[in-house]
């Protein structure tokens, strides 16, 4: 009680403090904090050490464990351990760029340019005293990628190819923060706004919501092709609506309060009240959902892979490494089990951990 | 072991200490309380929030939650042990014996289930009777409860009747199982004042006819002398006061009663006599206090003796009252004075501009409703409105306070969230300085806005959970450059300061503060841009009084050193009394007495004025107040009566020729009385005059 009045204003990290306390005092939160730990850790070491070499077929195809290969071979005697290890790096590791003309580089740096402008143009759009400049923005979004278009036609940058990368952070999560980023600003208009943009953003997202979500999938990447980039995209797309009603519903409530009522009678803008004034009050339930997004994320990857439309190789992918093992699973069981086994964890890790924080924060704030 | 049980007592309680096992130990919330309730007797219990009321009361029905429990102690409850019994036996005593009573009736209703089925369940649970003879005792009870058209009543959901008739409900299925014991939990402070005038009388009423006892849970010390017969003042935990309500309102022992009364707002013969002192400091929490008297922390008599020595309950003089208080003997209230550390405004009349700095005419806001039938959704239903606010006509001087008082739904938020902009005028006019203030904020220039800046109700949502003290304060300076930059913080300090809040307030959260403290920032926010009108939306009445009182001082304070101009909402009349120049009284959108604030508590009154003030209740038993009770509840705002808006309610409408024909036909006249003082009746104003004044007390019998 006494520190109360030596109480520092909080910090990024403080708050990050906050929360891993909060994370200890829930056992269930706890465990499932380690196990995703645990994967984080497993692919890290992937990076410098497996045990054989993931991609070589080094061993006797279809055996059961042996000297050298502790959890067996594949149908073409890859090492089960090192391909599972090596399949968390493009869940949540790494991203592959591949190899593209500058031409496609201008076009898709004008696609990112003209979503955030969107969203970020959006907000002045439905406030009244903004609304010119909001509707200047939503142009120039527009008109951004067939300009890219045809200057990257008209010259030759076309034809001067870059190298295919990797970048941080794996396709789950750059996903989930595309959904997250997309969905939350859709929600907090719709909620803070409400009316007309209330109705007309919910429809749309609502109609997105009713179609299943595994054929929304499937036509994105039949559209577009197999790739990190595409899955990231998908995720991002399908996720969106879920996060757009969340935060749609954190709005609403957080709206009636009376600082809300205070920014408006100090004229802030909507931009303004929604991302400094609502959002750091939503922020608590949005993260949480955004990990077990991350969870149904590396499941929806699986799935794909499952069904032979996943990440594209050569690096390992679990729901490929399933289905390849599939028809050999009397003989080979390991190579069907270690990367299910894998999932389940990771996924299973993820839901704890979103659980029980959840439960932990709702619990301080009684 | 049940020697020492009083046999014509229904409730003892000796000794009581109940716990709540928290994380890391546990919270003892109320320590050696004790006291005996008898037949037909009302008692009550009182004191600020946190000082263990309600803990005490869901002791005795078993309520505490799963982490509390009685930690020594006795309950008797008809000279039966409470705490030592167990299990079904416990559960069935209490069931057909014990009811209780709750501030909020939504909690006791079933919002989905009609009120006939919730309140026959009571009967048939517990006895074997018929459906009809169910139903009609039904109708019997919340006929003694003044329910009107009972019967009907019974047929509809929860939601489809007023708040103060769920009360009624409540109290009318309470009262069903004819228990002996009623425990009431601030039954009516979620009410406005009109209908809680009428609860109160129900309450009093029917303590005589069923010999009930009550236990009645209570902040209001105005209540309390309303109908209590015996009182227990408790302080963090304990008991430190108790005896009969005549006695401690005639001669309150214990300092920390003394400081209650002298911090409830009164309404008294004069200005003076309303003045409200704070008791300085707050309640200290459970796991932090004292370990001499708890009240020492605050308490102007304190002694070396008092920080060390816990007080016990003891027999104080000839009168039958128990003082935990050392020093009962040699206090003497009459002689007390405020200390430096309390702000008493300066009640000398202010030569105030006659400039107006804001006028008002006609100005109307109706709300669209929507309807639910085909047509309506398709656009082809008939368009109607709520009229919230009709006909506003007032002008305000700068640099004073003009008060607006009203019962709930009759458009005082409505009027100043218009003039502020929160919501766009629907007709008439309105400008301040010039500037129309008809249009809602998009359209308005920021200079204008930073003009008119607003206090609000609620201390719990008025700061942004996710910023500190200083950022909060600091916002409105940064987004209209009153200072540099660099000067953001000073500023801050010194609004702090003046706020009485220490500088270490600057880097706290919201969760970090009191109530009183939140609304402070809240003040200090508003007044950061240096408007010159703040708008205050009841900006106490979410407080303990103590605290209420320390804030009121300090926006009467705020306002002699900036000159700021203020608009004072508050729903009932005691509050605003010395705080207004002038004061006006509205009633379902429109208003229907103005003037300086002395005309408005002397005749002649509008004859909703005069039933405003004869509900207030007031904190002195011996006070003779006149009895005028409203009827029935506010009309619908979508279709007001004609004529004379209060017509439905009105009782003084029978005065008139015809029982007051001409009050639902013609739109009464502005009737001027002396110093710009309006009313808006029929009844002449020399009529209205000769009317008694409502309070005519042998004026504060209270020795303080
Ligand atoms: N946004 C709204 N839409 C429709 N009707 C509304 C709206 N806000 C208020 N009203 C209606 O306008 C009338 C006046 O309400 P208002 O809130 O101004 O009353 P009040 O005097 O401030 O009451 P209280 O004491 O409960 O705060 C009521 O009938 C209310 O139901
Ligand atoms: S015991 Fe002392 S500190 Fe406590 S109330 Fe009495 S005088 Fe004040
Ligand atoms: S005009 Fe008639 S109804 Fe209205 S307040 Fe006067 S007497 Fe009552
Ligand atoms: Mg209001």
């Amino acid at each position: 009680m006494t520190t109360e009045t030596r109480s520092k204003a909080p910090t990024v990290w403080s708050n990050i403090a906050n929360y891993l306390k909060l994370v200890s005092e829930s056992r269930i939160a706890t465990i499932g904090l380690a196990m995703v730990l645990f994967w984080i850790i497993v692919g890290l070491t992937s990076f410098v050490w497996t045990p054989q070499d993931p991609n070589a077929s080094l061993g006797i195809p279809n055996r059961g464990i042996q000297d050298g290969f502790m959890l067996g071979t594949d149908r073409i005697g890859r090492d089960n351990l090192s391909r599972t290890m090596a399949g968390t790096q493009v869940i949540l590791m790494k991203t592959r760029i591949p190899e593209l003309s500058v031409g496609a580089y201008l076009l898709g740096i004008a696609g990112i340019s003209a979503i955030v402008l969107g969203l970020v143009a959006l907000p002045w759009a439905s406030d009244k005293r903004t609304r010119q400049k909001g509707f200047i923005g939503l142009i120039i979004a527009a008109v951004l990628i067939p300009i890219a278009n045809i200057i990257a036609n008209s010259t030759g940058l076309n034809d001067i190819i870059i190298p295919k990368f990797a970048i941080p952070v794996g396709v789950a999560i750059w996903g989930v923060a595309g959904s997250l980023t997309l969905g939350s600003t859709l929600g907090l208009i719709a909620g803070y706004r409400g009316g007309t943009w209330d109705q007309v953003i919910m429809q749309i997202l609502d109609a997105l919501i009713a179609f299943p979500r595994i054929v929304l999938y499937l036509v994105v990447i039949t559209a577009l092709g197999q790739g990190d980039l595409v899955m990231i995209f998908a995720i991002a797309v399908t996720g969106a609506p879920g996060v757009a009603r969340l935060a749609r519903s954190q709005a609403l409530e957080i709206k009636s309060r009376d600082y809300i009522r205070a920014a408006e009678t100090r004229g802030e803008s909507i931009w303004y009240i929604m991302f400094r004034e609502i959002l750091p009050n939503a922020i608590g339930p949005l993260l949480v959902d955004a990990m077990l997004r991350v969870g149904y994320a590396v499941f929806t990857i699986g799935t794909l892979g499952f069904l032979g439309r996943g990440l594209p190789p050569p690096e390992p992918d679990w729901g490929n490494m399933i289905n390849l093992a599939r028809p050999s699973f009397g003989q080979a069981p390991l190579s069907v089990l270690v990367p299910a086994f894998a999932i389940v964890t990771l996924v299973v890790g993820l839901n704890l951990f979103a659980d029980g924080l959840n439960e932990e924060i709702t619990r301080y704030q009684k | 072991m049940s020697n020492n049980t009083n046999d014509t007592a229904v409730l003892k309680c000796e000794n009581l200490a109940i716990a709540y096992k928290v994380r890391g130990g546990e919270i003892e919330a109320v320590q050696n309380v004790s006291f005996e309730i008898h037949k037909g007797e009302t008692y009550g219990i009182v004191g600020e929030s946190g000082c263990g009321k309600s803990t005490a009361a869901w002791a005795v029905v078993n309520f505490l939650g799963s982490n509390g429990y009685v930690k020594r102690g006795n309950i008797w409850f008809q000279g039966q042990d409470l705490v030592n019994k167990d299990g079904e036996e416990l559960r069935k005593l209490r069931g057909n014996n014990i009811a209780m009573v709750y501030q909020d009736p939504m909690q006791a209703l079933n919002p989905s289930m009609v009120i006939g089925d919730q309140m026959r369940e009571v009967l048939t649970v517990h006895q074997e009777i018929s459906e009809e003879e169910a139903t009609q005792r039904c109708i019997d009870m919340l006929e003694k409860v003044y329910m009107p058209d009972a019967a009907n009543v019974l047929k509809r959901y929860p939601h489809q009747i007023s708040g103060g008739q769920q009360q009624r409900v409540v109290i009318a299925t309470a009262l069903l199982i004819n228990p002996a014991l009623l425990i009431m939990d601030e039954p009516t402070t979620a009410l406005d004042v009109t209908v809680e005038a009428a609860v109160l009388d129900l309450i009093d009423e029917l303590r005589r006819e069923f010999d009930t006892a009550i236990m009645y849970i209570t902040h209001n010390l105005g209540v309390v002398a309303r109908v209590c017969d015996k009182v227990g003042v408790m302080y963090a935990g304990e008991m430190v006061e108790r005896g009969t309500v005549k006695d401690i309102f005639k001669n309150p022992q214990h300092p920390y009663t003394q400081g209650l009364i002298r911090a409830v707002p009164k309404l008294g013969a004069n200005k003076e006599g309303s003045i409200l002192y704070p008791i300085p400091g707050r309640v200290p929490a459970p796991n932090a206090r004292p370990s001499g008297c708890m009240f020492a922390p605050r308490c102007d008599y304190v002694t070396e003796r008092c920080r060390t020595e816990h007080p016990e309950l003891r027999r104080v003089g000839t009168d039958n009252v128990d003082v935990r208080c050392h020093l009962t003997e040699e206090i003497d209230a009459a002689a007390w004075v405020p200390g430096d550390n309390i702000d008493v405004p300066d009640l000398t009349k202010r030569n105030l501009d006659t400039e107006p700095i804001m006028v008002l005419d006609k100005l109307q806001k109706y709300y669209d409703v929507k309807g639910s039938s085909i047509l309506d959704a398709l656009g082809f239903g008939k368009k109607r409105h709520v009229k919230a606010v009709e006909g506003a006509t007032f002008s305000v001087p700068k640099g004073s306070t003009l008060g607006i008082v009203g019962e709930s739904g009759s458009g005082k938020s409505t009027l100043i969230k218009t003039i502020i902009g929160l919501e766009q005028a629907t007709g008439g006019e309105a400008t301040f300085l010039n500037f129309d203030v008809t249009t809602d904020l998009a359209e308005r220039d920021p200079g204008l806005i930073q003009e008119l800046q607003m206090v609000f109700q609620n201390p719990d949502s008025t700061m942004n959970p996710s910023y500190t003290v200083g950022q909060q304060i600091g916002r409105p300076m940064e987004r209209f450059g009153t200072v540099p930059k660099d000067e953001v913080r000073g500023e801050v300090m010194k609004l702090l300061k003046q706020m009485r809040l220490g500088e270490n307030y600057f880097d706290r959260l919201p969760r970090q503060l009191s109530g009183g403290e939140k609304q402070r920032v809240g003040i200090a926010r508003a007044l950061a841009s240096r408007p010159d009108v703040v708008l205050c939306d009841e900006p106490v009445s979410a407080l303990d009084v103590s605290v209420q009182a320390a804030i009121l001082n300090l926006l009467l304070n705020v306002q002699a050193e900036h000159k700021t101009t203020m608009l004072f909402i508050a729903h009932d009349l005691s509050v605003v009394r010395f705080f207004s120049d002038n004061i006006a009284v509205m009633y379902l959108g429109e208003i229907m007495e103005i003037g300086p604030s002395e005309s408005i508590y002397a005749p002649p009154y509008h004859p909703y004025t005069e039933a405003l003030l004869s509900a207030v209740p007031v904190p002195d038993p011996s006070a003779i107040q006149k009895h005028i009770r409203l009827e029935g509840d506010i009309p619908s705002a979508i279709d007001p009566p004609s004529g004379c808006r209060f017509h439905t309610r009105c009782p003084r409408k029978a005065m008139l020729p015809n029982n007051g024909k001409i009050c639902e036909e013609q739109i009464p006249p502005w009737q001027e009385g002396a110093d710009g003082h309006k009313i808006f009746c029929h009844i002449p104003i020399e009529e209205l005059a000769t009317f008694d004044p409502v309070i005519s007390a042998p004026n504060s019998g209270v020795a303080v």
